[in-house]
């Protein structure tokens, strides 16, 4: 998008280092990339997790409430949508 | 400042906080999401932080092509973590591995703005909202979305699963609604035109599986009791800009924290007169991650576009637990 009445911008190839957020906006309009920007190229390595070998804590919540509560289809839930 | 200690903070030079969480399984280990220039241009980065006595240390950092906005741990692998991108992909990491991530998933076609991880013992399922006006259902060991929940009629900000109800997931939207949605069911369980403004955030309450928060642009947090959802069951006031972020507290019923545009973090108790416990001001940008840790009771990490990340324990959960 070019926006007619901003000043020209500058002819050198050197990224600017915007300011502002509104001067980032208009320099990334301008199609043009702000000083610093880093392209890191990334991609999977589809490698599998490492093993786990913690078993999952208890949530705080977990503790006080009684144990069929979070299970599921257990009786007596008062929710709307059990 | 209004901290009572056991904290500290992290720079993240050049990097713009979006996203801070606590690991389920390590007390103290964070994982903060963030991007370069507001998200805007450049990349992301997905930094994993512990607190020891010294402060906070950087114990792994991993870039993406494009910002990341959202992070949620595993919940059956502690070393595992997945991101979610402007790009609209959700990476898998891994943080014992020191190249990433192991996954990508790509379906989303705009900003993939939020990922949850479900905390509901015997299901792992992942849930990502995206700018393109849908929610996407994850097993986090295929590759393809098991479903997308399509309803929404703006961009969607935030998706969390219930902590209590198995399979049922809130979505906050741009759209003034939040909904409630249910794996097992077709179509939306609930809707809930909650705000006359854009709906950034949900959470549920820990202790009553009918109990959600919600916070806008209109610079309120609404409680919404799902049995009856006519009216609010509170409205905290107090905050100057957007609620950006919304979380209840792990260990107290009617304890909540959020954090805004108005650069602070304030802590609530919705059952007192004088709801407005704490007002949190140590950052100078937009204030956009913030989690309660799940071990240590009233410890709370938050991160902004200020660069800085801060984990802390305020006076008024200092004095309570």
């Amino acid at each position: 998008m070019v926006a007619p009445f901003l000043p020209s911008s500058p002819r050198c190839s050197a990224p600017a280092t915007p300011s502002s957020f509104a001067e980032l906006l208009q320099l990334v309009q301008r199609g043009q990339a702000p000083a610093g920007v880093r392209c890191p190229n990334a991609s999977p390595t589809n490698d599998s997790p490492t093993a786990s070998r913690l078993p999952r804590p208890p949530k705080p919540w977990e503790s006080v409430l009684p144990p069929s509560h979070s299970l599921p289809g257990s009786s007596g839930r008062r929710g709307a949508l059990g | 400042m209004g901290t009572a200690g056991g904290g500290g903070t992290l720079r993240l030079p050049g990097l713009h906080g979006y996203a801070a969480e606590f690991s389920p399984y390590w007390p103290g280990r964070v994982a903060c999401a963030a991007a370069q220039y507001y998200g805007i241009a450049g990349c992301g980065t997905l930094a994993v932080l512990e607190q020891n006595e010294t402060g906070i240390v950087l114990l792994r950092s991993f870039d993406w092509n494009d910002g990341l906005f959202d992070v949620t741990w595993s919940e059956n692998n502690e070393h595992v973590l997945i991101t979610s991108s402007g790009d609209g992909s959700l990476q898998i990491w891994d943080i014992a591995k020191p190249k990433g991530p192991l996954q990508v998933y790509k379906e989303h076609t705009q900003e993939a703005y939020s990922v949850d991880w479900s905390q509901t013992r015997g299901e792992q399922l992942v849930v990502s909202g995206s700018w393109d006006q849908t929610a996407k259902l994850w097993d986090p060991a295929v590759g393809k979305s098991l479903r997308t929940f399509k309803g929404h009629e703006g961009v969607i900000y935030s998706t969390i699963w219930s902590p209590h109800i198995p399979g049922c997931f809130a979505s906050a939207s741009g759209d003034q609604t939040l909904r409630i949605w249910d794996v097992k069911a077709p179509g939306v369980r609930l809707v809930i035109p909650a705000h006359q403004a854009e709906i950034l955030s949900c959470d549920w309450c820990k202790y009553d599986e009918n109990l959600l928060v919600t916070g806008a642009v209109d610079c309120s947090l609404k409680g919404w009791d799902l049995r009856n959802v006519r009216q609010p069951v509170f409205i905290l006031l107090g905050h100057t800009y957007a609620v950006r972020r919304v979380k209840f507290s792990p260990f107290h019923a009617t304890l909540l924290a959020s954090c805004s545009y108005d650069f602070t973090v304030r802590f609530w108790d919705f059952s007192k007169p004088n709801p407005l416990l704490e007002t949190v001001e140590h950052h100078t940008e937009f204030t956009c991650g913030l989690d309660l840790s799940l071990h240590k009771c009233g410890q709370v990490v938050d991160c902004a576009w200020d660069e800085l990340v801060k984990i802390y324990t305020p006076s008024c959960l200092a004095a309570a637990v």
